[in-house]
């Protein structure tokens, strides 16, 4: 790991921090926030690769869990991690670690399509796969229905994966940091 | 925006070493998801309580720790009513709040400078000394790359504003990203320079 490896680790984590300051919206049908963070979660991965991309995410985390409030809303410290979304900050590792994987995959001929799947695979599928089930743990609520009410934030994730991919392709060919 | 959680004080909560508290929450969470018992639960409320009354913290802090996740454990709540009972949806909806009132606890009475040390502690103990500094660097870099990314925000905000594009989160993001991922480039030439022969790991590849 160079010097400009933990530079960048470093510059993610604090990226993710402002990203906190874009007001979160709130759906009626399950308490977990959307915010801009979660956009944040996909560029890592996308931006710096599978590696780098994971471990903004554990820094991020851990500036978080040493009672900096820094997730939207203002939010910090570790009690959050025993809140509902505990599972889907955790999940933000590997969903950045698994986007920044396909990334790297489709690095060669990196498109807004290629982009787009490794944005709603890692960032959608893989996060919900560990959130869903923390919250049914910690709530008593079947997997099924935790599900169900998950369902409604999947449109302002696709949202979100659209613009992640935009800006993966963008910054893929003005400033290309994954293979340098 | 940079406000530390933590309220300072000096009692034996206060002065318990943050590695300890973190261990003792593990625990208390833990045997409470193990032992399912409202005698069990109700100590467990009254010990969270005691401790915040011992670490001289008023109550509304409690309060304050509940607040964010409160319609969460009403909507948790109503789903145990419908699905078994309204004991059972009482029992899990207290457990769960116990939980993020005892972590909360944490947070408030440990520094965060000393948590960080810490981190560095455990990490140079499992992964050597080298690995603990470049964790430390990260922290530090970490640190200041915020003020100075919200900065380039504004300022790309501003420009995209005169354009039309002030709430487009692409033409937002875009240049800000580019644009403090160069200066990230260049600060790392700059610690580089600084610190050639510094065990700092293997140096980025030359320049020149």
């Amino acid at each position: 790991m160079t010097t400009r490896d933990i530079v960048l680790i470093a510059l993610f984590a604090a990226i993710m921090a402002v990203l906190g300051v874009f007001p979160p919206i709130t759906l009626p049908v399950i308490a977990v926030p959307i915010t801009a963070q979660s956009l944040g979660v996909m560029l890592a991965g996308g931006v710096l690769g599978a590696k780098r991309g994971a471990l903004s995410m554990v820094l991020f985390l851990a500036l978080v869990a040493v009672g900096l409030p820094l997730l939207s809303g203002g939010r910090g410290g570790v009690g959050v991690f025993f809140g509902a979304s505990g599972g889907f900050l955790i999940g933000w590792i590997v969903a950045a670690l698994v986007v920044g994987l396909l990334v790297e995959r489709f690095w060669d001929n990196l498109n807004y399509i290629n982009a787009f799947i490794a944005s709603v695979v890692g960032g959608i599928v893989v996060l919900y796969a560990l959130g869903i089930p923390w919250i049914s743990v910690v709530a008593g609520i079947s997997l099924g229905q935790v599900f169900t009410g998950s369902m409604g934030f999947i449109p302002g994730d696709l949202v979100k994966a659209v613009i992640a991919a935009l800006v993966i392709v963008t910054v893929s060919k003005s400033y290309p940091i994954i293979k340098k | 925006m940079l406000i530390s959680l933590y309220k300072p004080g000096n009692s034996l909560v206060h002065r318990t070493p943050a590695g300890w508290k973190i261990a003792l929450l593990f625990v208390f969470c833990t045997v409470l998801f193990l032992i399912q018992n409202w005698w069990f639960l109700g100590g467990a409320i009254a010990l969270v309580l005691a401790s915040y009354w011992l670490a001289k913290l008023p109550l509304t802090l409690v309060w304050q720790a509940v607040r964010p996740a409160l319609w969460v454990l009403v909507l948790i709540f109503l789903v145990q009513f419908w699905l078994n009972d309204w004991q059972f949806g009482l029992y899990v909806v207290l457990r769960f709040a116990i939980m993020i009132v005892a972590a909360t606890l944490l947070t408030l009475t440990s520094k965060t400078s000393e948590m960080i040390e810490g981190i560095e502690r455990s990490v140079s103990k499992l992964f050597g000394a080298d690995v603990a500094e470049k964790v430390g660097l990260a922290f530090s870099l970490s640190l200041r790359f915020i003020p100075m990314v919200r900065e380039t925000y504004q300022e790309v905000r501003e420009a995209q504003k005169a354009r039309g594009l002030g709430r487009n989160w692409r033409a937002l993001i875009t240049p800000t990203m580019i644009r403090t991922l160069k200066s990230a480039d260049d600060i790392a030439q700059a610690i580089d320079a600084r610190s050639a022969g510094a065990p700092l790991g293997e140096k980025a590849p030359r320049h020149d």
